[in-house]
């Protein structure tokens, strides 16, 4: 997929995942590379920065069998960011859909 | 320890031991899962992706991270440098942008002091004259030397404010740099793929 598009996507994708509910790593990754191609890599650097700017924070969930899990879970500020950016590409997928249906006579 | 987490190690080098310790673990849970269901090692580093690559973006963070936050020259020095020494790139755009800021900065600066000072000069030289009589041109100059002296004043107060507002919009490019990187390191693993 166009490099374009993934730009800045990655991060609403996590942010809506963790909004529906708390996960960790493993599961965002696997979540995420079943739709769109990404180096899977490539999240825990962005959920670092999440971390960071304060939109989520971490926890360690016991488990019964095996060593604790690493959680994330969405802030107050991670859920408004998820709101103003889900508005923001919604706003714009829609005048790319227009456009097309306007203009694109395949 | 796996190829891929000895590598990440070696990659990390610049960061604390405490976030070094954290990235590592990220990944080693990551593995430990992974093969937990069912996958090989080789399966799940090549999905991860490019280890160096993933530790520019961390060293990249933390940088910016510093630079936002205290907006101080010594941390924006060291943003750049991050930027440039992990070859991540617009590191040179961002030094140049930096210099030039600086000496913008400077030339405000000295400007305001200038006229502050002679603003100053200006209206108490005046005012020794008016006291002796010159009532409108000395009632004139004063007026202008304490203008000047204001508008110098204003003048260091806004290169103050233009200062923080050109260094903080600084890190507001790396992280818009960073964020092309991000895809970047996608784009090569596609293409690997």
């Amino acid at each position: 997929m166009n490099t374009q598009f993934k730009k800045g996507v990655l991060e609403l994708c996590v942010l809506t995942l963790l909004r529906k509910k708390d996960s960790y790593g493993y599961d965002l990754a696997e979540k995420i590379a079943s739709t769109i191609e990404i180096a899977e890599g490539t999240l825990y650097p962005l959920l670092r920065k999440l971390k960071l700017d304060g939109l989520c924070e971490t926890y360690l969930s016991e488990r019964s069998a095996g060593p604790p899990r690493k959680y994330y879970r969405l802030t107050e500020k991670g859920i408004e960011m998820q709101k103003a950016q889900k508005k923001e590409w919604k706003a714009f997928s829609d005048s790319v859909n227009t456009l097309m249906e306007e203009y694109d006579d395949e | 320890m796996n190829d891929f987490l000895m590598q990440m190690e070696k990659s990390l080098k610049h960061m604390s031991p405490e976030e070094k310790q954290e990235i590592l673990a990220d990944y080693a849970e990551h593995f430990e899962i992974g093969e937990e269901a069912g996958k090989t090692q080789e399966q799940i580093a090549a999905e991860l992706g490019e280890p160096k690559e993933l530790a520019k973006m961390y060293a990249a963070i933390g940088a910016v991270q510093k630079a936002h936050k205290t907006k101080g020259v010594k941390d924006t020095l060291g943003m750049i440098g991050a930027i440039i020494s992990y070859k991540i790139g617009g590191g040179l755009v961002m030094a140049a942008l930096y210099f030039t800021a600086v000496c913008m900065m400077l030339i405000f600066f000295s400007t305001a002091v200038g006229l502050a000072a002679g603003g100053v000069g200006a209206a108490s030289l005046a005012a020794v004259e008016f006291v002796k009589g010159y009532t409108l041109y000395g009632a004139l100059a004063v007026f202008t030397g304490v203008v000047l002296a204001a508008g110098g004043i204003l003048g260091f107060i806004g290169s103050i404010k233009l200062w923080k507002l050109t260094v903080g919009n600084l890190s507001y490019v790396a992280q818009r740099i960073m964020n092309r990187k991000r895809v970047a390191a996608n784009e090569s693993y596609n293409t690997q793929r």
